[in-house]
């Protein structure tokens, strides 16, 4: 099999693709026209077969379709975030129409996650500043989490079913714990900035990079996205201006993938796998480790909007789209290997 | 008459008149002759005597010829004369010629007849007519011509060669007309199959008559109810009174502001969408790279924030022409794509095969 494979999205400009949790050969594409401004929306439904990729199935929808989510439950059901506040769950043994719709959001509903633990429920981010928490098999939210800014990113922790976390356009991720009792933070427990410095209680002394530099943070800008690593509870990556998303490895626990404003998707290393670099680290020294870029696909055209890895396999194959109305999946080990 | 005080101009006025002759000397023999019309007249000078008339008289092959068997109606007769003239004539030649003409026993000459052969040699039964009498083993015997009156010829002007193959369409009628007891079964149940299928175009006829005047009358009933709400609703023959015209005006401005404020929200909208467009196109100006030369979403953005483009409900259009623009076409040229790896890194990707796909 070539090491890329390629299809278009005729007339539509993708905004989001995953791998089906169930079949290695499935792909879902959320798409928008006239890049998410005005217009329809579609949802593709890919193969990819000894023919290369194919188009299965597609779905119309009204408005925009800024993300989807596969069901962990049902291999055929598919939540896709749509301009107008809806999500829809499509069936693919259902053709053309959803087989529910979930609509309270105010505003354009731009993530989608399916809660990878217990799977019996998915949430829903929204323009409107609030994370919803849904039933598939109930029309009415479960919960409604407040955020009070553009929230971009939600997501469900792989590791517990109960947190939660999300970014938005205040420049902070922030943590909710569903086992806390509902009071006046509605199951907030943690707010970070994310481009502010970390503090060390008790020391106004500024972190140092592993490179040697000190770090005093940067201009707060807009947080687009943000992924759970895989292998460690406690490390979130995030992604601000010209980051339009990322997704760390299921397989490599120091390798995440980007796609992002300048029409590129990057492979990257967190540094935890390297041997430290910086000399002359103190004991207690609060030093942040740098990461490194490992390799740069650079075959599409337009802004790179999606990327998601492969579950199945070697580990290696990525799926990215762009506004280039292409989906390539690719092998990330003929970057790797430099 | 007139033509036999001209006297003779042809030969065919003196055999019609040898015929007229003929028949009048042989009147005693149609006492017991079934008469089946004028033409019946014209060949008893074939039949006197003989054992043709006595098998003609006692025929027991014949049991529908009777007068009534034979009768028809006049219109389906009405050819007969014709024929039985024509027939009387071709009778008359043949007699001229036959050595048995005016003879009692012409058993001879009938024989001979009947071993007469056509042109092309073929028998006189074998003749291949398509006629339902031809075809009637009876009508095939010479001897029993005069019995089938009229129709009895038909073998006689088919057979009897060239002075008379002209008169052939015209035969043709009145052996359509005579007909024996089976095929007159058969013309019943074609009578009757025909006349099922008038009835059946009829009746379609009626049905169509019957919707075209429905469909008349419900035309007319819309127009009169729709005259009927005009009159009611429709404008006036009178102009509007001071309260209407205040009625009409106040609702026209409400319908005038509505589509202003309409086009001032577009308006609005679009220019917001200007300013956004600028924002991207500012924020990526650093870039100069041949991608970002040659997007359709930039260019796009270019000429929204120039006005060239705006939206108008869900479509972009062009804002001097109104036509709908394909955002996916803004660029003619796609960026060159030099780099021969297929995932393609900026800085030289390595080009190993790469490991097996995923398995299922």
């Amino acid at each position: 099999m070539a090491s890329l494979l390629e299809a278009r999205t005729p007339g539509f400009n993708p905004y989001s693709v995953k791998y089906s949790p169930y079949y290695d050969s499935r792909l879902a594409v959320a798409s928008s026209s006239n890049y998410g401004i005005v217009g329809n929306g579609r949802l593709f439904i890919l193969g990819l077969g000894p023919q290369g990729i194919q188009i299965e199935k597609t779905y119309d929808t009204n408005d925009a379709q800024y993300d989807l989510a596969w069901s962990e439950i049902n291999e055929n059901q598919c939540a896709v975030a749509c301009g107008d506040g809806s999500i829809k769950l499509f069936d693919l043994n259902v053709p053309d129409f959803p087989v529910m719709n979930f609509h309270e959001h105010k505003r354009e509903t731009f993530s989608v996650c399916w809660n990878p633990v217990t799977k019996d429920t998915f949430l829903s981010s929204s323009w409107d500043g609030t994370i919803k928490i849904w039933s598939p098999t109930r029309p009415s939210s479960l919960k409604t989490l407040p955020v009070g800014n553009c929230t971009y990113s939600a997501s469900f922790s792989p590791h517990n079913p109960s947190l939660i976390s999300s970014v938005s356009s205040d420049s902070h991720l922030r943590l909710f714990d569903l086992r806390t009792p509902v009071n006046a933070k509605y199951h907030l427990v943690a707010t970070i900035p994310i481009h502010s410095p970390p503090q060390i209680p008790g020391s106004t002394i500024l972190p140092r990079l592993a490179n040697g530099t000190t770090y005093a943070g940067t201009i707060p800008s807009e947080v687009l996205t943000h992924d759970w690593n895989k292998y460690s509870d406690t490390v979130i990556a995030t992604g601000g201006f010209a980051v339009r998303k990322l997704q760390w490895s299921p397989h490599a626990r120091d390798v995440l993938c980007s796609a992002g404003y300048d029409m590129t998707v990057r492979v990257w290393s967190d540094g935890s796998a390297l041997p430290p670099q910086m000399a002359g680290a103190g004991p207690g020294e609060n030093v942040i480790r740098c990461g490194q870029e490992l390799g740069l696909m650079n075959r599409h055209t337009e802004f790179a909007t999606g990327v998601d890895w492969c579950l199945f396999g070697t580990g290696g194959w990525v799926a990215s789209v762009g506004w280039d109305e292409r989906v390539l999946v690719w092998d990330a080990h003929t970057l790797l290997r430099r | 008459m007139a033509d036999s005080m001209c006297g003779p101009s042809n030969g065919a006025k003196n055999l019609l008149a040898h015929t007229d002759r003929d028949r009048t000397l042989h009147q005693d023999r149609l006492v017991n002759a079934p008469q089946t019309g004028p033409g019946a007249m014209a060949f008893e000078g074939f039949q006197q005597g003989g054992p043709v008339n006595a098998g003609f008289e006692h025929g027991p092959l014949l049991p529908d010829m009777n007068p009534a068997a034979l009768h028809r109606p006049p219109m389906a007769m009405s050819p007969a004369p014709m024929a039985a003239r024509m027939a009387a004539e071709h009778h008359a030649a043949m007699r001229l010629e036959s050595p048995a003409t005016g003879g009692v026993g012409n058993q001879a000459w009938v024989n001979e007849f009947a071993g007469m052969k056509l042109g092309n040699g073929t028998p006189v039964q074998a003749a291949p007519i398509p006629s339902l009498a031809m075809n009637h083993p009876v009508v095939q015997q010479p001897m029993l011509l005069p019995t089938t009156g009229v129709s009895s010829f038909a073998p006689f002007g088919v057979q009897t060669g060239m002075p008379f193959q002209t008169y052939q369409p015209n035969l043709a009628a009145p052996i359509a007309h005579n007909q024996l007891p089976g095929q007159e079964v058969a013309a019943q149940v074609e009578s009757a199959e025909v006349k099922d299928a008038f009835a059946d175009l009829f009746d379609q006829y009626e049905q169509q008559a019957d919707q075209l005047t429905e469909h008349q009358r419900q035309e007319q009933e819309f127009e009169q109810e729709q005259a009927k709400w005009m009159a009611e609703h429709g404008p006036q023959v009178l102009p509007p009174t001071a309260e209407e015209m205040v009625a009409i005006n106040s609702e026209m401005e409400r319908i005038a502001d509505e589509q202003e404020q309409e086009e001032h929200a577009r308006r609005r909208e679009n220019a917001d969408l200007a300013r956004a467009a600028e924002d991207i196109l500012r924020a990526v100006s650093g870039n100069n790279s041949d991608k970002f030369k040659h997007s359709n979403f930039l260019e796009l953005m270019r000429r929204i924030a120039a006005a060239e483009i705006v939206v108008n409900e869900e479509n972009f259009i062009d804002a001097d022409t109104g036509e709908k623009i394909e955002t996916g076409d803004l660029v003619a040229e796609a960026p060159s794509d030099n780099n021969s790896d297929p995932v393609a890194g900026e800085n030289g990707a390595p080009t190993a095969p790469p490991p097996a796909p995923a398995s299922a």
